[in-house]
């Protein structure tokens, strides 16, 4: 029974760090891409940046939705005291 | 919006459970252990905003309790018209008003270098920048533009300041609060865009916008379009929450982390964070800003005009 706390919180801890995989590789694809294109055209390094920074801000939110995700699970996973008091109880 | 919806559901339920389950952390005192009423939420805050804050509270529970209701319910109620993410947006708007007003008086036709010169370079930056995003129509929007994101950027840098609370932040209180504050914006920014949308083109370009080119495909596109529509106020809303949320926990975390050998960790964060405040206002409201292009270039292709603006209409 006390199993489901422990994947709990094991999903809770997992769920930013594999999205932040996902979310650096997109980035650094993008931001390459950037900057081979300003390297190709120096005149455009103006809008070239806006739409990188609007598309690097994009990409960062799949990583905040798992954040959300993390801070929606953080409170159902009972503290370590809790748990320690039950399993010296058993 | 069922997107909406059960966000904010889950908001309230996480908001309890958070507030019973937190215990105290090293440092700081957090919310009490039992239940999550409105009045819990003030114990252990020991701020510069907050006294300013409770003594209104204490206020407005003197005069419920004159205007004669019983003495908790008056309690409850003041708690509950007061929270802190309320006091602290009331708070930063006032500051905003205020300077606005202060400016005002002193502009002159040529801007000199004082504060009403800097605040005129921060106009024009901000209208050349709504214009740019928009288009040659782009400057009627601008103080709509402007005002989210001075409103954004302030909100942002008060989880700074040592002492206030950023109404979009998360508090040791209930971890998803500022949630509340961001959908407000991001529900004010999306019928803002609709509004002018419907406005400019017509309601009848408005839905066919939504029913997509080939007309014959329009049982598909529809809930398409729609779900892509409810999904930009929810990712603008989450985006900005997570951002500058995460950003302040861990500020909170750092502060706390070598609390007794003083040394202040959260130093270079705190930098950092006055960038990344700035960043995400920008990316706020350069999507509203695409948002707005994006239906304005719709109407422009009906008219047979070339399209400007941005080439390509974000879908997001």
């Amino acid at each position: 029974m006390e199993w489901i706390y422990a994947f709990l919180a094991l999903g809770t801890a997992l769920g930013v760090p594999i999205a932040a995989l996902a979310v650096a590789t997109g980035q650094g694809k993008a931001a390459a891409s950037a900057f081979e294109s300003i390297a190709r055209q120096p005149g455009a390094t103006g809008d070239i940046r806006g739409a990188l920074i609007i598309t690097l801000a994009l990409i960062e939110s799949i990583a905040i939705y798992a954040l959300l995700v993390f801070f929606m699970l953080q409170g159902k996973v009972p503290a370590i005291e809790k748990a320690v008091e039950a399993l010296a109880k058993k | 919006m069922t997107g909406l919806a059960s966000l904010a559901s889950a908001v309230v339920s996480a908001g309890q459970v958070q507030a019973e389950a937190e215990g105290p952390v090293a440092g700081h005192a957090a919310a009490t252990e039992h239940g999550s009423s409105a009045l819990e939420l003030w114990h252990d805050q020991h701020t510069i905003l907050y006294p300013i804050a409770n003594g209104l509270r204490e206020l407005f529970t003197g005069i419920f309790s004159a205007v004669g209701l019983p003495h908790d319910k008056a309690a409850d109620l003041a708690a509950t018209l007061f929270q802190p993410f309320a006091v602290s947006t009331w708070f930063m708007c006032i500051a905003l008003i205020v300077l606005a007003l202060v400016v005002r008086k002193r502009l002159e036709f040529v801007p000199r270098k004082n504060l009403a010169g800097f605040m005129e370079l921060i106009v024009d930056v901000l209208r050349d920048f709504a214009r740019g995003a928009i288009g040659p129509g782009g400057e009627q929007h601008a103080p709509f533009i402007a005002s989210l994101f001075l409103f954004i950027v302030t909100a942002n840098w008060m989880g700074l300041v040592p002492g206030f609370l950023s109404p979009v932040g998360a508090s040791s209180g209930d971890a998803l609060s500022g949630l509340n504050t961001t959908a407000a914006l991001a529900l004010t920014a999306i019928v803002y865009v609709h509004y002018v949308t419907i406005r400019k083109i017509g309601i009848k370009t408005y839905l066919k916008h939504f029913a997509g080119e080939p007309i014959w495909l329009a049982p598909v596109n529809v809930p398409i379009h729609i779900i892509g529509e409810l999904a930009r106020p929810l990712s603008l809303a989450v985006r900005l929450f997570g951002n500058i949320g995460g950003e302040d926990k861990v500020l909170h975390y750092l502060a706390i982390l070598l609390f007794l050998a003083a040394v202040p960790l959260h130093v270079p964060m705190t930098i950092f964070g006055a960038f990344t405040g700035v960043l995400q206002a920008y990316v706020f409201t350069a999507l509203t800003c695409a948002y707005i292009a994006g239906f304005l270039a719709h109407h422009d292709e009906e008219h047979g005009h070339e399209a400007h603006g941005e080439p390509h209409p974000v879908r997001s």
